[in-house]
């Protein structure tokens, strides 16, 4: 048996070594990461092989795999979750080619944090629904949501498997904070928003979904997937609050990954003018000078944008999902 | 695959005795062909069933220190959380098996009691769920009924129409408990329908019509002698489509949200999955895989015992006509109604994921459209080959190594060889989360000595073991129908058991297997719960490919990568259908 085991090994190792390639663990769709990749295998020949999965589930599998790295790059983790990653021996540091040219907004002081793009979080509704429910649109106060009016009219994704409703909670608590208040004040309008949300999705992207189909009138997500949602065609509005988290998302090469060359090659190749105008095709921000913004997007007024604190995230992440837990006694759905 | 059977093959020669042959090894053992073919079954049933099984076990109770602990068993039966996903599971699963039985009666019913028209329609349109996956049925449910669904849209309009104060009052939207009900109802009812035809064709017509002549009306004989009769049948049915309900996954992910019966709480088969791929906690996730398991092990040890007491046969040999049209109108033509109504939605499901496949946006633009399919064969073309290969490839192992099994079982036959019976069947009746999840940690590098993590062959191996109880049990079955006085007479003639099986039992099993090969091939194209654990971005599926965008709401790629399963998968079967038509031809001219 030891020898069928190792004769598979053999045999994956010789087919890995045979193709260029890169493994990439991403929540991007596949339209999107084929779009990203088509340039890049195009110029190098290296082939990009992805798996879409949450980032829950990407910190999950690697961990599993660390002793025998499956994946060579991470793409799309927020600058916390990289933190917490690079803290674990998950990833690597590395400054790739033309990092310069990312805008001073999104530069980072540690290595194994380079921005790559960026969108921001906000409210957003469906106007048939919110007309049905008789509800109001929200404003962009945060406080407006906490109205008992929307109470079971609200989607958000949970904060434990997906790191979009992560941020929508270090938010809460990190801007009561900024304005003087308490971690507990922040808590106290977590408590109150999580009585109005009626479902805590798994995935970051469900509640965009669930909101364009009518299913909820009022969601809590990113605004790449609404923007995707309104070029199809649904009757979906945008509205960002104030304050909004736009920090940029990153990416990382995996460490001790099967093709760490190819990996690197794909890192360098994210910051090039060339991705970075394919983001834009799928709802995102450059984080590089120069490029358009994505057509028909929102502007976010860099006022409003809130300085976040990602090693507090990151470090006190165990405690706040357990407390989130504790506080709202909700489980993904 | 070849490399491993090899292998399994010299590792097994030397664990069953060798040299002189002991008064205490059995006499079917003394065959070396025979004895090696057991020691293949035996280690493949004990790598493959009862080492992921076990390794589930142990990783429920293990505590982080290396300790064993039952907290998380505690944990379960004392968080209101946890209990209430439990309860949701069985009222859910008691409730759809309990309206497929009731649906599957009524088809089986008037297909083989009526001379209703129609009836060649309804038989085929019964089986079409057979071919689509659970999450397949409950996504086309979204197309139809969810707010933004056709019929949905309809019922706005008539409301509009009508000069409702509020129009969506008509509305029927399908998620929550109704919704993952009319799901699972609509997937497992054709099982209950598979069940009640054979048995109503197998009681002998003359018991009923014995009861008329003797004055005995329609309700009262059906009630006192053909209902009776259908009770081990209802009975075996209700156990199985119950033991599938309480593991299905598909549904519940898709309509469940958090609005089942118990609010908030999801069902057993998909916590078990957020607790692993959600929320990383390994613990919980095996231990309510094992809950899962209790059930289902029950139900599939009872049935067997059960049916195995209560035998209530009456074929005679006598042929078995029915004198059809004894039924009363009334019963017939509600009868009809019913098959007309749930044949008639069958067909919508199909004909709206096709619909959705070619129309830009569902429900808000109805434009036809190319750019889903070419999306989904861009997207998903690996996944496509992949899913195709993997299939094929492990249900022509299932149908081949389950046969060979069933022979061994059959025709070799000693003590002790009904546990290994039994074991074998085990992947049946476990569910897929246990067995995907048993995969992932037994071959995932938690133990060192074999890892297959990111490998095709981790997903052969699964889809393998999972379906070769198919051609176990129908080749049982057959081989029962075959009178060994052929084989006997084969060796008689001189041949050695190895000839005896290639050439005389094997080609007469040949339907058989052919048949497991059918069942095995739907069933593992279509499967998600267990593959799910073991896609890796070398290894994607299409199951898996659809199951995302399903979940990520992109309607139009779903519907184009649903086509491509069902035409990719009825292909596979039409060509096979076609060679082993050519094939049995050739036999026949032979």
């Amino acid at each position: 048996m030891r020898k069928l085991v190792v004769s598979l090994l053999a045999a994956c190792a010789l087919s890995s070594a045979a193709a260029q390639e890169v493994i990439v663990y991403s929540p991007f769709s596949d339209e999107f990461m084929q779009a990203l990749a088509r340039p890049f295998t195009e110029e190098t020949g290296i082939r990009v092989l992805n798996i879409v999965i949450s980032t829950g589930e990407t910190q999950s599998r690697l961990r599993a795999e660390a002793a025998r790295p499956q994946a060579d790059f991470w793409l799309s983790v927020r600058p916390a979750i990289l933190e917490q990653a690079f803290g674990e021996d998950l990833i690597e540091a590395y400054e790739p080619a033309g990092a310069e040219a990312i805008s001073s907004a999104f530069r980072y002081e540690e290595a194994h944090i380079t921005a790559v793009g960026t969108y921001p979080l906000v409210f957003f509704y469906n106007t048939q629904a919110i007309a049905r429910a008789g509800v109001e649109a929200p404003t962009s106060d945060w406080a407006d949501l906490l109205d008992e009016s929307y109470r079971g009219h609200i989607v958000m994704p949970h904060p434990a498997t997906s790191g979009t409703a992560y941020s929508v909670i270090t938010t809460i608590l990190q801007s009561q904070m900024q304005s003087g208040g308490t971690e507990d004040d922040g808590w106290d309008v977590v408590g109150r928003l999580a009585q109005n949300v009626a479902q805590f999705t798994r995935s970051g992207r469900a509640p965009q979904t669930l909101v364009s189909q009518g299913e909820y009138p009022v969601g809590i997500g990113f605004y790449d997937a609404v923007w995707q949602l309104q070029q199809e065609g649904f009757p979906v509005e945008v509205v960002v609050p104030d304050p909004v988290f736009a920090e940029p998302y990153g990416a990382a090469i995996v460490r001790g990954g099967p093709n760490q060359e190819s990996a690197r090659a794909f890192f360098d190749y994210l910051l090039t003018p060339e991705a970075q105008t394919v983001l834009t095709q799928f709802g995102n921000y450059p984080v590089i000078g120069g490029i358009t913004p994505p057509a028909g997007g929102v502007e976010v007024p860099p006022e409003q944008v809130i300085d976040v604190d990602f090693r507090w995230s990151a470090e006190n992440r165990d405690r706040i999902l357990s407390t989130f837990q504790d506080v709202t006694q909700a489980e993904p759905q | 695959m070849t490399d491993h059977a090899r292998g399994t093959d010299t590792n097994a020669g030397s664990r069953t005795p060798r040299g002189p042959v002991g008064p205490r090894v059995p006499r079917a053992l003394r065959e070396p062909a025979v004895a090696i073919a057991y020691g293949l079954v035996l280690l493949t049933v004990a790598l493959l069933v009862i080492y992921p099984t076990y390794t589930i076990l142990i990783e429920s109770v293990r505590d982080p220190e290396g300790g064993l602990t039952l907290s998380r068993y505690v944990r379960f039966f004392t968080s209101t959380y946890f209990l209430h996903t439990l309860y949701n599971t069985l009222l859910i699963s008691g409730i759809a098996t309990a309206l497929s039985m009731v649906l599957g009666f009524g088809f089986a019913y008037a297909i083989t009691r009526t001379d209703l028209p129609l009836k060649g329609f309804f038989t085929a349109v019964v089986l079409v769920p057979m071919l689509l996956p659970a999450f397949l049925i409950a996504f086309a449910l979204i197309l139809l009924l969810g707010r933004n669904g056709v019929m949905n849209r309809f019922m706005y309009g008539v409301g509009e129409w009508l000069g409702l104060a509020d129009p969506y009052v008509l509305q029927w939207v399908i998620f929550g408990s109704h919704g993952v009900i009319l799901a699972q109802t609509l997937t497992f009812f054709p099982l209950a329908f598979l069940v009640f035809s054979a048995a109503l064709s197998s009681i002998d017509p003359r018991l009923e019509e014995a009861a008329e002549d003797l004055g005995a009306g329609y309700w009262y004989t059906l009630r006192r002698v053909t209902l009776p009769l259908l009770a081990p049948a209802a009975f075996s049915s209700a156990l199985l489509v119950f033991m599938f309900n309480a593991s299905a996954f598909g549904a519940p992910a898709v309509l469940g949200g958090g609005r089942l019966f118990f609010p908030g709480a999801s069902m057993l088969a998909p916590e078990a999955i957020i607790q692993i791929l959600g929320l990383y906690d390994w613990g919980m996730g095996t231990t309510i895989a094992v809950i899962l398991v209790v059930p289902s092990l029950l139900i599939y040890v009872g049935g067997e015992y059960y049916l195995k007491k209560r035998s209530y046969v009456t074929v005679t040999g006598t042929p078995t006509a029915f004198r059809l049209g004894t039924v009363p109108s009334a019963v017939k033509w509600t009868l009809f109604g019913l098959c007309l109504l749930v044949s008639l939605f069958i067909l919508s499901i199909v004909l709206v994921v096709v619909a959705g496949a070619f129309t830009r946006t569902w429900g808000v633009n109805y434009d036809l459209t190319w750019r889903h399919m070419a999306t989904a064969l861009q997207a998903s073309r690996s996944s496509i080959i992949n899913s195709l290969v993997l299939s094929g490839g492990g249900a022509i192992a299932a149908a081949l190594f389950g046969t060979l099994a069933a022979y061994l079982f059959t025709r070799r036959s000693f003590r002790g060889v009904r546990v290994l019976d039994f074991t074998a069947m085990l992947p049946y009746a476990l569910p897929g989360v246990v067995m995907g999840l048993g995969f992932a940690v037994a071959f995932g590098g938690r133990f060192e000595w074999i890892v297959l993590t990111g490998t095709g062959a981790i997903i052969f191996l699964n889809h393998f073991i999972r379906r070769m109880p198919f051609g176990l049990r129908s080749g049982g079955s057959a081989l029962k129908q075959i009178d060994p006085v052929i084989e006997e007479a084969a060796a008689d003639l001189g041949a050695r058991p190895v000839y005896s099986f290639l050439r005389v039992t094997f080609p007469l099993l040949r339907a058989t297997i052919m048949g497991a090969f059918v069942f095995g091939f739907i069933n593992m194209m279509t499967d998600i719960t267990a593959v799910i654990f073991l896609v890796s971005p070398r290894w994607r599926l299409l199951s898996i490919d659809l199951f995302n965008a399903i979940d990520a709401g992109r309607l139009g790629v779903a519907a184009a990568l649903s086509v491509i399963m069902i035409v990719s998968t009825f292909a596979v079967l039409l060509i096979v259908w076609r060679a082993s038509g050519r094939g049995l031809d050739f036999l026949r001219r032979g």
